[in-house]
């Protein structure tokens, strides 16, 4: 009996799995999609949005959750502020990559001194503005559902590819913003930031990057 | 004068310069250490993973980011992570088998003095109280400071215990390396709330805050 519903779990799974591929396409047009994507890229000044990121670890069942708000403006500017379950508070401006803590400790440095950690937070960075795509550091695949297009990004730096083997990117169709990003790792080990109540084009003064 | 004698002087001179930097330095050794029980291993109680909010400095570079260390018991291991505030994973590690084994770590941490330092601080926090161990109880006149003493492989670790018996102080006593001093703070849990881990020799600050337990 035990097997059988082993066999009947396993089935249903792999249905599942399957039908979840299923439902996104390849986009035959990748170009068409990245220059709408640049347009929309190029016409966002600014982005203010709360997100929910979940670590997945092989080796624990539960996964690590943590939330937040987040400002973007331009290309340079990040407010990455964290509220649970501790409040962190990280800044990239003006080429600095600034901490602050719960303590009101704060520590700065050039965020230049070292290339792959510049790498990866470009990387966050033009996640969240979804303009990865035309910058030619990966290589992209896209498929599309009825409401989202996926983007799959491998790097093609091999010390970024270290860090994050693959990336996919998930846009709402409508607005064409990104509302999901997954970080993956290796097989096993990925992070899941998805992006909600965003606001575009707001206005965010200077005194957002600044910690004092 | 003979070699000999000079390696003797030399000798001496070291045991005498080591005495001196003793931790326990004026404590006296006290005939039963088993009667002191003390909360080792610090990071093993009543818990399953463990989350701590983390800064690191050493010489001229910075980190911040989680550890998170999560009990094996399939591999009666302790599985211990760093992870960027992005998520991912820079370091990682395994405590098994009285040892910390670098599994893996990304290219800009792959530091050897980094790396040494950081299972040095880490290590002390995993080992356990165990009989195969040489246990050594130091104790002042009054019995208000307790210090136990354990060797393991080649380093001293000294644990200055409250009068809960909870160890607040630690000192990892390594040849030519510089001390590692942890200085651990409690809150409502058995496992320390806040650590600071300071080695002045490399000029490392490694400072813990407890997020979260399961």
């Amino acid at each position: 009996m035990r097997k059988l519903i082993f066999a009947f779990t396993l089935i249903f799974l792999l249905i599942s799995k399957h039908s979840t591929s299923q439902s996104f396409t390849q986009v035959e047009d990748i170009k068409a999609l990245e220059i709408l994507l640049l347009e929309t890229s190029k016409k966002t000044n600014s982005i203010i949005s709360d997100f929910i990121q979940e670590k997945h670890l092989d080796f624990i069942d539960e996964k690590i959750t943590s939330k937040g708000k987040f400002w973007l403006r331009d290309e340079n500017s990040l407010r990455w502020e964290y509220t649970e379950p501790f409040s962190h508070i990280i800044i990239i401006h003006d080429g600095k990559f600034i901490t602050k803590d719960d303590s009101g400790k704060f520590t700065s440095y050039d965020i230049s001194s070292n290339q792959v950690f510049k790498e990866v937070n470009n990387l966050i960075v033009s996640s969240a503005r979804g303009d990865l795509m035309a910058d030619g550091k990966f290589e992209v695949t896209a498929f599309e559902s009825q409401n989202t297009y996926l983007l799959k990004l491998i790097p093609k730096d091999p010390q970024v590819k270290q860090v994050i083997s693959e990336t996919e990117l998930y846009f709402d169709k409508k607005s064409l913003t990104v509302s999901k990003v997954i970080m993956i790792e290796n097989e096993k080990d990925y992070t899941v930031i998805s992006f909600v109540n965003r606001e575009i084009n707001a206005q965010i003064p200077d005194s957002t990057f600044v910690t004092n | 004068m003979p070699r000999f004698r000079i390696a003797l002087l030399l000798l001496i001179s070291i045991i005498a310069i080591l005495h001196s930097c003793s931790p326990i330095k004026g404590l006296k050794k006290s005939p039963s250490p088993e009667e002191i029980s003390i909360n080792l291993p610090l990071l093993e109680n009543a818990y399953s993973t463990a989350l701590y909010k983390t800064s690191i400095s050493i010489g001229k570079h910075y980190h911040t980011g989680i550890f998170l260390f999560k009990k094996n018991l399939e591999e009666d291991a302790t599985n211990i992570v760093f992870l960027s505030e992005f998520g991912l994973n820079l370091l990682e590690m395994k405590y098994k088998n009285d040892n910390i084994e670098l599994i893996n770590s990304q290219e800009f941490l792959k530091n050897k003095i980094f790396i040494s330092n950081l299972k040095s601080c880490i290590l002390p926090l995993l080992i356990n109280r165990n009989s195969e161990r040489t246990n050594k109880l130091y104790t002042d006149n009054n019995d208000s400071i307790k210090v136990i003493k354990i060797r393991h492989n080649s380093n001293r670790y000294y644990y200055f215990c409250n009068e809960n018996n909870f160890v607040n102080k630690i000192v990892n006593q390594r040849v030519l390396k510089g001390d590692i001093t942890i200085k651990l703070n409690y809150d409502l849990n058995k496992v320390p709330q806040n650590m600071v881990f300071i080695n002045d020799r490399v000029k490392l600050e490694l400072e813990m805050d407890l997020i979260k337990l399961n």
